[in-house]
């Protein structure tokens, strides 16, 4: 059985991944803004690999609910949940923004 | 030393500064921290040493450190994972040398 204090720690790898897999991405517009499209390429790639640390927790973490192994969620899991898909929202769109300034920038 | 906290609401944060709380009370110095979110932080910074962001914030570092005229860093990912108040404080010190 997960305890609340367990499920805190499983919370802050969340969030904390997925904040990072959403400031990176930020992080990768600045510098297609600026034109170095290779910097944003890489910051991109961080962003994909912190965003799959926080993925990977989540699952774990639903595994076990659906196991039966977590008794109840709590507000700060929801919380979690709302970084990820914050997270995943822009890493999304800041991946289409960049192609988009690629092409417009080849022109 | 007194230390900002911030990250998106301020929620996440909150749970790291109880823990950067109970690491200054076990090694006895004197810490001033309070954990704010990115709309609000700003009526609070001048009260403040440093100020120290939540991954999710990371890209908006430069911005904060220009406005607010005071060193900033942000946290890394691993450290606020869990908590490790140690490597945060190591952080701290090495933004703002001028704290014990």
């Amino acid at each position: 059985m997960v305890l609340n204090e367990n499920l805190e720690n499983y919370a802050m790898v969340i969030i904390a991944n997925a904040g990072a897999a959403r400031g990176a991405a930020f992080e990768a517009l600045k510098e297609a803004k600026k034109g170095d499209f290779d910097k944003a390429k890489a910051l991109l790639e961080d962003s994909a690999n912190y965003a799959h640390d926080a993925h990977a927790k989540h699952s774990e973490l639903l595994v076990m609910y659906a196991k039966g192994e977590v008794e109840q969620s709590d507000l700060l899991i929801s919380h979690a949940q709302d970084h990820l898909m914050c997270a995943e929202l822009a890493r999304e769109l800041i991946a289409e923004i960049i192609e988009l300034r690629k092409s417009v920038e080849r022109r | 030393m007194r230390i900002l906290l911030v990250c998106a609401g301020g929620a996440s944060t909150s749970i790291l500064m109880k823990k950067m709380e109970k690491y200054a009370k076990e090694n006895s110095f004197e810490l001033e921290i309070t954990a704010k979110g990115i709309t609000e932080y700003d009526e609070y910074a001048s009260q403040y040493d440093v100020i120290l962001l939540g991954p999710q914030i990371s890209y908006k570092r430069e911005e904060i450190e220009i406005r607010m005229q005071k060193p900033v860093a942000v946290i890394k990912p691993y450290d606020y994972a869990i908590g490790n108040a140690e490597n945060i404080f190591k952080q701290v010190h090495s933004i703002y040398p001028q704290t014990k």
